[in-house]
């Protein structure tokens, strides 16, 4: 049962990214793959703010997603003009810098050794300890996911969500009807910048202890399957993706046949599911969204 | 004119001009375009162009594929860099001005090829090109004016954009055009792929939107005959350069407008 529960707050976890990759990729129909190096800025921002500076979770959590933000915004001017497979790669890039970064900074990070001891979180004045109580923090994670996910949805309703729409279909007639498609795309990169590190600190207060060698490229590649499997542009689907790819990372544990099934397996799981999804259901297993009647004015 | 115009004209008022220490040969016109020179790469694709339009005007642009035709109008419309040269419009120096800067301060452009939005419907599509309007009955009122106009569009409200035929495509990307009350409009091609009936019926639709809705129009064609009968005044263009220029009745005639691009 505790495993099942650990599965499920992992799942809420990679959801943020996936959330946030959906904005990225679904709405803005740009191609990143740095969602990991977000999540890590979450994570660390979390880790040392808690341990070293004293501060409580939440507002350490706010600084972790400034953080993100900024770094989406200098790192998305530069490199948003990039187009399809260059801007994977450009981003790729920008997701390997920020875990070397964390990996030599040793004053501030402590380098490979990581972070330990960091502290528990409290919600409302009640301490949630990850260990003995999954239930309560599945439960708190699950509230902000939700409230997370209406967001974004609210969102894609909006002006902004009627402007990337038109930039991911056509950049050219959205500039000649007088959008501003930088303004629009680096929007897009930093709010889902700013829903990885959301992930990335609440799995700090999980594990309460990190090392840099989490937030691998392989783990953004994860995050995009996810959305790339439950449909782009879905918010739904991006939690069901999340959900299959998660039981699937699991599989042998689950079944119990960890001395039959190699963990490599996964890896080789995921590419078939990828290949086997592109042919046969490229909009994934739910599809875009249905685009609701536009709704005017407000933000 | 509706209040969409208005609103646009107070705003140019407020607007700051920026003054240029050189005086461009064009001064007076609404678009003056001066010594305007584009490059991609060691490539010239624009190498100095100089030319004027007057309010009310249907100016075209003819000549043959990568004359520079295209890269014109983008140039003007900053959504292809400009290396050399300027751009006034309404006596406001545009030459660094952003794309939807441009489009807020009146200008157009309906890019080659009817780049509709394929996935949203008709109605979606002139929301999109209102985008700079945010009064919800201005915006009603233009789009009541465009069903007036493109009488087939009104029928398809409701319908994507990608399920349009060809023509209908064009005439929703010139209506989505409209849409945000511009005083100059830039039409690349707009005859691209088109049948031949509807060629003419979209630039019998250019030539009354010019007149009924006091919009000024700059447009490139291939489609020499057509573009020289709708145009006030026209200028060929070969390899970035223009080579001759005159009303649209007088390059008809022309000899060697004739044998180069009317294939006579």
């Amino acid at each position: 049962m505790n495993f099942v529960l650990l599965i499920l707050i992992y799942t809420c976890l990679f959801s943020f990214m996936a959330l946030g990759q959906n904005v990225i990729t679904g709405y803005g129909g740009m191609l990143s793959l740095c969602q990991a190096g977000f999540y890590a800025i979450g994570s660390y921002s979390v880790a040392i703010l808690t341990t070293k500076f004293s501060f409580g979770f939440w507002p350490a959590l706010l600084v972790g997603v400034a953080v993100a933000v900024v770094v989406g915004i200098l790192i998305g001017l530069p490199t948003l003009r990039l187009k399809g497979d260059y801007l994977a790669i450009a981003t790729l890039g920008l997701g390997e810098i920020i875990r070397n970064v964390i990996n030599n900074w040793q004053s501030l990070t402590n380098g490979p050794m990581g972070i330990q001891r960091i502290p528990m979180l409290s919600f409302f004045g009640y301490r949630i300890n990850p260990y003995l109580n999954k239930a309560g923090f599945l439960l708190m994670l699950v509230v902000i996911l939700t409230i997370c996910a209406l967001l974004v949805l609210r969102l894609s309703k909006t002006r902004i969500g009627r402007a990337l729409e038109a930039v991911r279909e056509d950049e050219l007639a959205a500039l000649s009807a007088g959008i501003n498609s930088t303004v629009y795309k680096v929007l897009a990169f930093s709010i889902g910048a700013a829903l990885a590190s959301i992930g990335g600190g609440f799995y700090s207060v999980l594990t309460l202890s990190i090392s840099p060698g989490t937030y691998t490229f392989m783990m953004s590649v994860i995050v995009l399957c996810m959305v790339v499997l439950g449909g782009m542009g879905n918010v739904l689907g991006v939690f069901l993706g999340a959900l299959i790819i998660q039981i699937i990372s699991y599989l042998p544990e689950l079944l119990n046949l960890t001395n039959l099934i190699p963990p490599q397996l996964k890896e080789m799981l995921f590419g078939i599911i990828l290949v086997v999804m592109m042919i046969f259901r490229p909009e994934g297993i739910l599809g875009r969204s249905k685009r609701h009647k536009f709704e005017r004015g407000g933000v | 004119m509706t209040s969409g115009f208005k609103l646009a004209s107070i705003a140019s008022k407020f607007m700051p001009r920026e003054k240029s220490m050189v005086k461009p040969r064009n001064a007076g016109m609404m678009l003056e375009v001066d010594d305007l020179v584009v490059s991609y790469g060691a490539i010239k694709a624009l190498k100095g162009i100089s030319f004027g339009i007057a309010k009310g005007e249907i100016v075209s642009f003819i000549g043959a594929n990568g004359a520079g035709k295209s890269t014109l109008l983008n140039s003007i419309a900053s959504i292809v860099e400009k290396s050399a040269g300027s751009v006034f419009f309404e006596g406001r120096n545009i030459t660094h001005s952003k794309t939807n800067d441009i489009v807020k301060s009146g200008i157009c452009l309906v890019p080659e090829g009817r780049r509709v939005f394929a996935d949203l419907t008709v109605d979606e599509n002139l929301d999109m090109g209102a985008y700079t309007i945010d009064d919800k009955k201005v915006i009603d009122a233009r789009k009541e004016e465009m069903f007036s106009i493109f009488e087939i569009l009104k029928a398809r409200r409701e319908q994507k954009a990608a399920t349009l035929s060809g023509g209908e495509q064009q005439m929703l990307a010139i209506a989505r055009a409209l849409m945000s009350s511009p005083r100059l409009i830039l039409l690349d091609e707009p005859g691209l792929g088109l049948a031949p009936l509807m060629v003419e019926a979209i630039f019998r639709i250019i030539s009354d939107i010019s007149k009924k809705n006091d919009v000024t129009i700059l447009l490139v064609e291939q489609n020499a005959k057509m573009a020289l009968k709708a145009s006030t005044r026209a200028f060929v263009m070969e390899s970035g350069n223009i080579v001759l220029e005159g009303s649209g009745d007088e390059l008809l005639k022309s000899e060697k407008v004739r044998k180069a691009y009317l294939g006579e």
